[in-house]
């Protein structure tokens, strides 16, 4: 069990159709620089808060999945809403469903879910300055080295 | 005049979509409203405005989708019809500028 049950937060749309909860501290929270996430944001880098699905719950309306390529060629699903199609949270990955990357950024009170690390700086935008002190890899990292133990007991929970 | 040496062609992530700007940006905002944070889901949007008519769709078939915005006049965002993701993503600034739209940056990419 998780030991942080009380944390809760809400999030929604930008038309306000769906809204939704996570009832639990993320994962992790990746700052991605790569250009997929440049392109899909349409702006620098994204934001994903890592959580697991069954710990997001829709409180109103509903998503729509639209699949999306991505470079494993595995592909990336994109929960979004029907109506103003805003991208609310992705799965993809070895974990498939199980794990949602929830989009911070739709979250009400994002300054929640500063980045715990910045990933794919190799192609960061050269005019973003990412804060001293904080993890930041040019592609990706080993999750034993870097995720907090018991974000790491969540996952092994998970994929168990 | 469109500067002849500025070429910039964008797309969204399916590749349905493709569009290029013919000429330079007006002005390139990094807006870190509220707003743009959540339809960006990140933490900025970066906003290029440009003339729309310099703004040419390539191939794919933008679909309007109209959201509320916070003066009430609402914003219509171009997305494309299939992967719904940020292609000539753009907004026409109805209140400042009729005619101009604002890229997002990112889809310019390849």
């Amino acid at each position: 069990m998780s030991s942080t049950e009380t944390f809760s937060a809400e999030g929604g749309c930008a038309c306000g159709e769906v809204r939704y909860r996570i009832t639990d501290r993320p994962l992790f929270v990746h700052g991605c620089h790569c250009t997929d996430c440049q392109r899909h944001s349409g702006g620098a880098f994204a934001i994903n808060a890592m959580i697991e699905t069954d710990r997001v719950e829709l409180l109103a309306g509903t998503v729509k999945s639209v699949a999306v390529p991505t470079p494993s060629g595995k592909g990336q699903q994109i929960q979004r809403c029907p109506t103003c199609n805003t991208a609310l949270w992705s799965h993809y990955g070895g974990a498939g469903d199980k794990l949602a990357f929830v989009r911070a950024g739709t979250l009400d009170d994002n300054t929640l879910l500063e980045p715990d690390i910045h990933i794919f700086t190799r192609s960061k935008q050269p005019w973003v300055i990412l804060p001293e002190g904080k993890p930041a890899v040019e592609v990706y990292y080993d999750a034993k080295e870097m995720m907090p133990p018991e974000s790491l007991q969540r996952m092994a929970a998970l994929k168990g | 005049m469109a500067t002849p040496d500025f070429v910039a062609q964008g797309g969204c992530t399916c590749g349905v979509l493709r569009y290029r700007l013919d000429d330079r940006p007006i002005f390139v905002h990094g807006c870190h409203c509220t707003w743009c944070q959540r339809q960006s889901g990140s933490a900025l949007a970066v906003n290029a405005l440009i003339e729309t008519d310099r703004l040419t769709v390539l191939s794919g078939e933008p679909e309007e989708v109209s959201i509320p915005s916070p003066s009430g006049k609402g914003q219509i965002i171009l997305r494309c019809p299939a992967c719904r993701i940020a292609m000539p993503e753009y907004y026409r600034a109805t209140e400042v500028m009729p005619s101009a739209s604002q890229a997002r940056m990112a889809a310019l990419q390849g």
